[in-house]
Parts: C-alpha cells; sequence; structure tokens
C-alpha cells in the first residue's frame, strides 16, 4: 500500500514552523524544548545561594560587591523531548473513505517532521490489533525521518479492527514525562481509548487526540432501506453491520449522536489536560495543520 | 359480462390486493447494502430514539400509502358503487303539520295551530340559512284536500318564498288528521335522503322513533266538552250526557238543555199537548283536570215522560279556548210524518171491514190519512199527487193512465184488474199475464213459521218475530199472485202445506214511472182476521217505512262521516242549509233520484254544527214549497275533545332501518368516475415520483 505521504511543497510549509510543549518536562540532554530545571545555556534563568561545590566561575561578582554575599547564576535548562505518534490503522480508516488514511499519515508526517526539526526524538506507530507496530525505530534528524516514512509507506495496512486501548498501554518504550503522544484516530470504536490516555497521563506525557473523520461519516448522505456493512466486520452476520430503514429522524438522531460523542472526547481529553482537535478530511492538510494545530498551541 | 350482483364482490376482490400489498411489504423489504466505514455512531444515535419529525411517519409510509390509495380507488371503480350527491339534500328537514281540528284550541288568543306555523316558521328560516331543503307536509283527514288552493298537502323546496306561503296559508281542518297516512309521502321522500330530520307539529305526546321528532305545541288549553249526547227510548224518552273538562285544575260551570216541539205523557200515560220549548238548566258538579262526569236530565216531575220531540239541544255555559264540543244537538225524535190517501168504494164506507182498516192506518202515528170514498159517477175524485202512499181498497181507476204519477200504490182486496188495464199493468211484463191472477178460496191457510222482513223495524226489540209465537193470521180466500218476473219481490207468503207457499204481499217497481211503486197485498179485510189482529198497524206501518224511506240516514254524525239524503218521490228537489267553515249560511241543492227511494245524494261533512234538510216540492207556477224537513248534527270527534287521551305511536313505520332505500332513484345521483381516474393518474404520477426518489 503505498501513499504519497508528503512532498516537497509540503515539507518547505512546514520548514517555517516548530513544535511547541506547552507543558515543561523532563525530557533528554540535547534539544530546543525549555524545561523547568536549569542548565548549561547561556540564557540567565535565576540566582540563588553558593553552596559548597558549586563551579565558582558561576559566582555572581557584582552582587557580592553590594550584598557582600555569594550569589549563584542559574541558566536556562533546554532538553530534547521525544515525539510519539500512533496512528490506528483500522480498517474505517481507509475502506469507508481512503482519504482518512492518507490524511492521517499526513498529520503524522508534519509533526514528526516538526519534531525532528526540533531535534526531538520520533517514534511513528501503526496500531494494529492490539498492538502498536513500530517499522522505523527512534527516529533523530531530518534524514532519518524521510527513511522512517518511506517504512511507514510501506508498512501502513489499514484493515481489521484495533485496540487503541492495548495497543498503546502494551506498547513498550512509552516514556515518562518526555514528550508528547499523539494518538490519530476515527475513535469509531468500541475499545476503551480513554484508559490508554489515562495511560499515558499517568505517564507524564503530553497527549494529543486528533480525530479524522470523512465528510460521510459527518454528514451521512444515504437513506431509505440500507444495509450498512461495518468496514471492520468478518461477516454479513456480524453484529457491527445493521439494517436500518434510514429516515430524517435518523439523520437528526446521528447528527445529535456524533455531536455528543465528540464534545465528549473533547470533554474527556480537557479533563485529563489533553489536547484534542476533530477535523473533517474534506478540510485542507494544509489548513488543518497551519490553522487548528495553531490555535490549540501545538506548533508556533 | 356485467351482473348486478358480482359488481360490488369484484370491488372485495380489488380490495383484497391492498392485503397482498401488506404482505409484499412485510415479506420482502428491500434493504440496500452500503459498505460504510463504522457503524459506530449510527448504533449510539439508536440510543437516541427516533426523533419527533413533523410528518416524519407521513414519510416513511408514504409509497405503500399511496399504493393502498391507488388500489382502493381501483376496487372502487370495479364495484361501480352509486355516489350520492351532497349538498341540499344534506340535513333536510321534513315537516308534518298536524291540522286535527284540536289544533284550533286556543290560549291567549293564539290558537295551537297558529302557535306551530311560527315555529315552522323559525325551523324553515334555521333549514333554508344552513343551505338546506326544507319539506312541509300538512296531514289532513282522510278524503279532505288542502284548504286553500295555493296550498298543496306537500311541498318539497329550498324557495323561502313558496315555503313562506304554503305555510301562511295553511288551515287546521274540523277533523282528524291522519298522520299516518301523511308519512307515506314522507317515506317516499326519505328514500332518497334517509338522512333527513322528521318534526311532527301536534298537540298530543307521542312517541317518536330515532330520528323523528315529535313537537307538542299544546299548552295545557282549557276545554269544558260535551264527550258524548245520547238518548235511550223505552216507550219514552231519556237523556243523558258526559261532560269533560281539561287543562283546569277544577272546573265549574252551568249546562242548558233544551227541548223543541216536545209532547209529553202524564203519570196515566196520557199525552199532552205539544210545547214549542223546554229547558232546564243546572250546574254541573266541580270536575276535575281530565275527569268526567255524566248527566241525567230528569223532567220537572218524575210523572211527565218524553214521548216526542223535535230536538234536543245541550250547550255549555263556559267561556273556553275551545268552543266545537260546547254544544251539540239531538235529532229524529219525532216519526216523519206520511200522507196517505185511502181510496175505497164509497159503498163499503161503513163496512166493518172498511172501518177496521181506517182504524189500522189512523193507528200509527205518522200516517196522515185521507179518505176517499168513490162514488161510481165520480171514479176519478181521489188526487193522482201529492201523496207519500195511494191505499186502493177493493177499487181501481178503470183506465191505468188515472193512477197517480208518485208515491206509492197499495192494492189492497182487488179482487181483478180493469180489463183495460192490458195484460201488462204497472210496465211490467208478465209473459202475458197479470200478477194478480185469480182470486180463490182456501181452507183456512195460515201463515206459520216464517220471518219476513215486512215484520221488523217498527220496534226495534222486536226484529225477529215469528207469527205462531206472536199471532195467527189467517185467511180463507186470497188473491193467487205471479212473482215470475224479477221486478216483483215478495214480502209474505202463506202456506197450507209445508211445501207449498203462496206469496200475499209483493213489491214491484214500475218500468213506465220510476218513481212509482206498487204494492199488492193478496188479502182481504173481509175474507181474514186482517182487521182483527193488532199486528196489521205493525206491518201497515212497515210498508209504509218501505214506501218511503228515511230522507237522512242519521241525524248525528261525526266530522269526516258521510250522510245519505234520499228524496220523496214526491219532492223535485233536496236542499241542505248549513253554516260553512267561514260561518256563512251556505246552502246545497240536490235534484231528487229517478229512481224510487233511492238516495240522491252522499254528503261527506267537513265542517260541525246543525243542518237542515229540506225537501221542496215544485209548484205550477214554479215556486218551490217545503214539503217535509229535517236536520241532523255533525259534531267533532269524541277524541279530538278529550286533550288528556294518550294517542298511540304513531312512528313505528319510520323506523329507518325498515326503510327501502330505492337505490334506483336517479336524480341525486353524481357521476363522479372521471374524477376518480383523473385522481387515479395524479396518484400513479406521485407514486411514479416517490419511487424515483427513493432510488436515486
Amino acid at each position: 500500500m503505498r501513499f504519497n505521504i508528503i512532498n516537497d511543497e509540503f515539507i518547505n510549509r512546514l520548514e517555517t514552523l516548530s513544535l511547541n510543549m506547552p507543558n515543561p518536562m523532563q525530557g533528554y540532554f540535547g534539544g530546543v524544548h525549555r524545561t523547568r530545571t536549569y542548565g548549561n545555556t547561556v540564557e540567565f534563568a535565576d540566582f540563588r545561594d553558593y553552596n559548597l561545590g558549586d563551579d565558582i566561575r558561576r559566582i555572581d561578582w557584582n552582587l557580592y560587591s553590594r550584598f557582600e554575599k555569594h550569589f549563584i547564576r542559574l541558566y536556562v535548562d533546554e532538553r530534547q523531548m521525544h515525539i510519539q505518534i500512533f496512528v490506528d490503522c483500522s480498517a474505517s480508516m481507509y475502506k469507508g473513505n481512503k482519504d482518512k488514511a492518507l490524511y492521517a499519515l499526513r498529520i503524522m508526517a508534519a509533526l514528526g517532521y516538526l519534531s525532528v526539526q526540533n531535534m526531538d526524538k520520533l517514534t511513528m506507530r501503526l496500531m494494529k490489533g492490539d498492538f502498536a507496530e513500530d517499522p522505523c525505530g527512534i527516529i533523530v534528524g531530518k534524514n532519518s525521518f524521510f527513511r522512517g516514512i518511506g517504512q511507514i509507506d510501506e508498512a501502513a495496512v489499514f484493515d481489521g479492527d484495533c485496540n487503541l486501548e492495548s495497543a498503546i498501554v502494551n506498547c513498550e518504550n512509552l516514556g515518562s514525562n518526555d514528550g508528547l503522544t499523539v494518538i490519530i484516530s476515527d475513535f469509531l470504536t468500541d475499545s476503551n481509548w480513554k484508559r490508554a490516555v489515562d495511560y499515558l497521563v499517568f505517564k507524564k506525557r503530553q497527549v494529543l487526540v486528533v480525530q479524522v473523520l470523512s465528510p460521510e461519516e459527518i454528514d451521512p448522505r444515504y437513506k431509505g432501506r440500507v444495509q450498512m456493512m461495518d468496514s471492520e466486520s468478518g461477516d454479513v452476520m456480524d453484529p457491527k453491520n445493521m439494517k436500518l430503514k434510514i429516515t430524517k429522524a435518523h439523520f437528526k438522531a446521528y447528527r445529535e449522536a456524533l455531536e455528543d460523542y465528540i464534545r465528549d472526547i473533547k470533554d474527556f481529553c480537557t479533563s485529563r489536560g489533553a489536547l484534542f482537535i476533530s477535523g473533517s478530511t474534506a478540510t485542507p492538510i494544509e489548513k488543518f495543520i497551519f490553522q487548528k494545530l495553531f490555535e490549540i498551541g501545538t506548533i508556533k | 359480462m356485467r351482473s348486478g350482483n358480482l359488481i360490488p364482490w369484484l370491488g372485495l376482490l380489488g380490495l383484497l390486493a391492498i392485503l397482498v400489498l401488506i404482505l409484499i411489504y412485510i415479506l420482502k423489504p428491500k434493504y440496500e447494502e452500503k459498505k460504510v466505514s463504522s457503524t459506530f455512531i449510527w448504533k449510539l444515535s439508536l440510543k437516541y430514539g427516533r426523533k419527533k419529525v413533523p410528518f416524519d411517519w407521513l414519510q416513511n409510509s408514504l409509497l405503500i400509502a399511496l399504493q393502498i390509495i391507488i388500489i382502493t380507488i381501483i376496487a372502487l371503480l370495479m364495484a361501480q358503487p352509486l355516489f350520492v350527491q351532497g349538498g341540499a339534500y344534506e340535513g333536510e328537514t321534513i315537516v308534518i303539520l298536524d291540522t286535527s281540528v284540536s289544533m284550533r284550541a286556543e290560549k291567549d288568543g293564539i290558537s295551537r295551530f297558529d302557535r306551530a306555523k311560527k315555529e315552522i316558521e323559525d325551523l324553515a328560516d334555521e333549514t333554508l340559512k344552513r343551505g338546506n331543503r326544507f319539506s312541509l307536509f300538512v296531514a289532513l283527514p282522510d278524503g279532505e284536500t288542502a284548504p286553500a288552493s295555493s296550498v298543496r298537502n306537500a311541498i318539497r323546496s329550498d324557495d323561502e318564498a313558496l315555503i313562506r306561503q304554503n305555510i301562511h296559508e295553511a288551515r287546521p281542518s274540523f277533523g282528524e288528521a291522519n298522520l299516518e297516512a301523511a308519512l307515506e309521502p314522507v317515506i317516499n321522500t326519505m328514500r332518497s335522503n334517509p338522512d333527513a330530520t322528521v318534526y311532527i307539529f301536534t298537540d298530543r305526546n307521542r312517541a317518536g322513533s330515532e330520528g323523528v321528532r315529535i313537537v307538542n305545541v299544546a299548552e295545557d288549553e282549557f276545554n269544558a266538552a260535551i264527550l258524548s249526547f245520547t238518548t235511550k227510548r223505552d216507550g219514552y224518552h231519556t237523556f243523558e250526557a258526559e261532560i269533560g273538562s281539561y287543562g283546569r285544575a277544577v272546573a265549574t260551570f252551568d249546562i242548558i238543555f233544551q227541548l223543541r216541539n216536545v209532547r209529553f205523557a202524564d203519570a196515566q200515560g196520557v199525552t199532552q199537548p205539544q210545547e214549542e220549548e223546554f229547558q232546564i238548566q243546572k250546574t254541573v258538579a266541580a270536575i276535575p283536570d281530565g275527569g268526567t262526569q255524566t248527566v241525567r236530565f230528569n223532567m220537572t216531575t218524575d210523572n211527565i215522560r218524553v214521548v216526542s220531540y223535535e230536538s234536543a239541544y245541550l250547550k255549555l255555559n263556559v267561556d273556553d279556548g275551545y268552543s266545537f264540543d260546547n254544544e251539540m244537538y239531538i235529532f229524529g225524535g219525532r216519526t216523519e210524518n206520511v200522507k196517505v190517501q185511502l181510496v175505497y168504494p164509497a159503498a163499503t164506507e161503513n163496512a166493518a171491514e172498511n172501518i177496521l182498516l181506517t182504524a189500522r192506518f189512523n193507528a200509527l202515528s205518522n200516517a196522515d190519512v185521507t179518505p176517499v170514498p168513490i162514488v161510481a159517477d165520480r171514479p176519478n175524485q181521489y188526487s193522482s199527487s201529492g201523496f207519500d202512499v195511494y191505499v186502493f181498497y177493493r177499487t181501481l181507476p178503470e183506465l191505468i193512465e188515472d193512477l197517480p204519477s208518485d208515491g206509492s200504490i197499495i192494492l189492497i182486496g182487488i179482487q181483478r184488474l180493469p180489463p183495460s188495464w192490458g195484460s201488462n199493468p204497472f210496465g211490467v211484463d208478465f209473459n202475458g199475464l197479470s200478477p194478480l191472477l185469480t182470486w180463490e178460496n182456501a181452507d183456512s191457510v195460515h201463515l206459520t213459521g216464517s220471518q219476513w222482513p215486512v215484520y221488523d223495524t217498527v220496534l226495534g226489540d222486536l226484529q225477529h218475530v215469528y207469527y205462531d209465537s206472536l199471532f195467527q193470521l189467517r185467511a180463507t180466500r186470497h188473491a193467487v199472485l205471479d212473482v215470475r218476473n224479477l221486478h216483483y219481490r215478495t214480502l209474505m207468503e202463506i202456506r197450507n202445506s209445508p211445501t207449498s207457499a203462496v206469496p200475499v204481499l209483493i213489491v214491484g217497481d214500475n218500468a213506465n214511472n220510476s218513481r212509482l211503486k206498487t204494492i199488492i197485498l193478496g188479502l182481504d179485510i173481509e175474507f181474514s182476521n186482517l182487521g182483527t189482529v193488532f199486528s196489521t198497524t205493525w206491518m201497515l206501518g212497515n210498508i209504509l217505512s218501505y214506501c218511503i224511506p228515511p230522507i237522512i240516514s242519521e241525524h248525528l254524525v261525526t266530522v269526516g262521516d258521510t250522510v245519505m239524503l234520499a228524496g220523496r218521490p214526491s219532492t223535485d228537489i233536496v236542499q241542505l242549509l248549513f253554516d260553512n267553515a267561514d260561518g256563512h249560511r251556505e246552502s246545497r241543492e240536490f235534484q231528487t233520484s229517478p229512481e224510487f227511494g233511492l238516495m240522491v245524494a252522499e254528503f261527506k261533512s267537513i265542517v260541525p254544527g246543525r243542518y237542515w234538510i229540506q225537501q221542496q216540492v215544485r209548484g205550477d207556477d214554479g215556486t218551490l214549497g217545503v214539503q217535509q224537513t229535517d236536520n241532523f248534527f255533525v259534531r267533532i270527534a269524541e277524541r279530538q275533545s278529550n286533550f288528556a287521551q294518550d294517542l298511540p305511536p304513531i312512528i313505528l313505520r319510520m323506523e329507518r332501518d325498515n326503510l327501502d332505500i330505492d337505490a334506483s332513484i336517479p336524480p341525486n345521483l353524481l357521476d363522479i368516475y372521471v374524477w376518480v381516474a383523473l385522481a387515479l393518474v395524479a396518484l400513479f404520477i406521485i407514486e411514479w415520483w416517490v419511487q424515483y426518489r427513493e432510488q436515486f
């Protein structure tokens, strides 16, 4: 399965952006993300009393002349973050509307590129069934990123169903307090993805939930007597399939159900300090990235 | 081939297609398979239930509803039903107006009839305002036509002016309206409009069926009434009346009883001279509402009894709003006078048998006998006209032309007919033989064991008289009479053996003069005991009654009854005088019948009151002179006086289930097949459009 995930024009537009971590985290040495700890950069941060063993080169002698007491100058610390992006590879992301899969991969690529551009570590995982596949490992640097995108393009097979909870919770090397976890899915699933978010919050990771929906899912057009075959169903008798004589009343109920479901996701994310955006594949990917991600402060 | 019975079944068969259609919809739902990314939200939406969308049910079922309507219309067209046009006939009001005389009862100057007309006018206004049709049926007494020429017994119209005119000109009658007869045209009207509402405006409470409303316009009007006024004759006359009172708790009033030209008999039975007028006034005891009281009228003392009277008159001296039953007459208390001319040979004037015969005629109280002895040189000195009965005893004119020209001729003791009369006397063909053949002796033949009409009717209580039980009529000589001609009827026979019967009294019509009746008595006073038995008077009286029929059939009749008027043979004109409905004296004249004794007219009385009959004779100068008078009284029906009397329900036949709706009545049918077919095409188009919309 080949997706034309990125191209030069798309990359060029991302050059002007950078990934932002609103919540300071511990991270790793190196990188460009400010943290609450003090480091060895040249940007002044604070003073503190001199303690025995401190580097005397950091004593601020001007203050000593004024207060006849030794103070140490402290500087801002910048850390490297680990960005982990999970993409839902269930059939619902592809079989109903192929644009959803491409849209999700492009969001993943955009965020991944911004992360490697900030010298962060990047992991791109494809969630299939109960597991999250990591086809390209930890990526640092643009060269690795482009190579990883190629590997993702080859490994991305959208089929079957996906248990978001198991795929994320059971994933190794999730890290702790060291970066951003992005979950890209349509969230049209019975799996308890909220537990996965809770688990990530427990791990003190910044969480960004991205919901991708196709226009048909936002405003279905079919009506009358319809036997709806779920893309993740095994056969005709699968309980996921359903027969319905769709009327205007059903449409009205559907819209209310969808709105309530999106509001529920948003409320849940807000309550957990996670970020949430929902978008339609009808919205151009550039607009989604440069507007919606910008609005929630994920990029700057 | 079309069949009238099959057509509705075809429609029913067509309706079965609806069931088939519904089964198809149930068994073969057409679901379009659609691959969707996820049914997750759809399943969530089911928890929200079906949202209320206006007319969503209609939109969901539009297709099947359309198809059901289409099939129904097709079935309807197959059944070819009759469509009754709506409009003016819907909510039609039918009014039956009772015109019985009791509707004339007044209270505060307004009669029940006027009150009913006012209510009918209001009802007509209301009906016409609704755009419905109004029908008025005037229920009249049997045989009567509408009182005003412009009023029709039945109108059915939506013309307000016509309805108002007919209501305005309707008049109450003096009889009993036949409401049941009025229902017949109403039922005919309802055949074309079974949903019409029927109102019956009357003055009695009566039961009505569904859809029939009885409107009682009575308002407790006061009425004192003579329910009956009768006389009983047991040798003498006694009078009795039944008085009723209605609409007042207790009523007390005076009554006046009058006798005109009355003759009393004293305690010894001696008849007193005639008194012109005798009057009794008395007060009736208090009569409760709806009660009656019987009043008997005794004379001044018990020793005086009424032998005869010209008229008895009873009047209630009361002021009520219903005067038609406040007075009543009884006539017929006196027997009609019959003018008899008895012609006999002068030689027998002093003979015992002649004296006996004269005595017998004189014994008849109503016979005015004029004896005429005939001497030989003046054989025709008797009168040939002006008498009711001419009796020829033992003598006859030589020429048959000298016989009287009218009335009845009784021949008694005639032993032979004059030769000049020929073999065909009285114009009756006896095959060359005279009815009076011979005169022969007999050995004490007598009347036994037979009953003859000539012995009936004088005394009502003794109608069936047998000679052997009452008297023995014997004869030693009698005439042999020939009654083979059918123009003669035998009134009496004598027998001398069980098998042989000889007619001795025959009566025949004169073929040459229809106003002449001939009676031949084949016995002679001299050769029989006719002069000595008292029943001879009785027999002669009956013969006179037979010769002179009553000029009136009854003296007291009810409105609507028919009175038979008869003319005396000697009378030229029968005149009837009475006060008509407008209170004006009216006179009607009837020519007497050319045939003897037959009635001259049937008069149907429709106005209550006293009627005068005058038998008039035209004199030589052309003027009319009164020969005989009589009266009769027309009363209203007793039921019309008794306001409290419950009348039986009359509405049973109006049960709508029993109405035989005439489906063949064509005028009110509307041919809507074309429109139904157009609607069918339109529905097909809508069906196609809906199908297209669902599929694409």
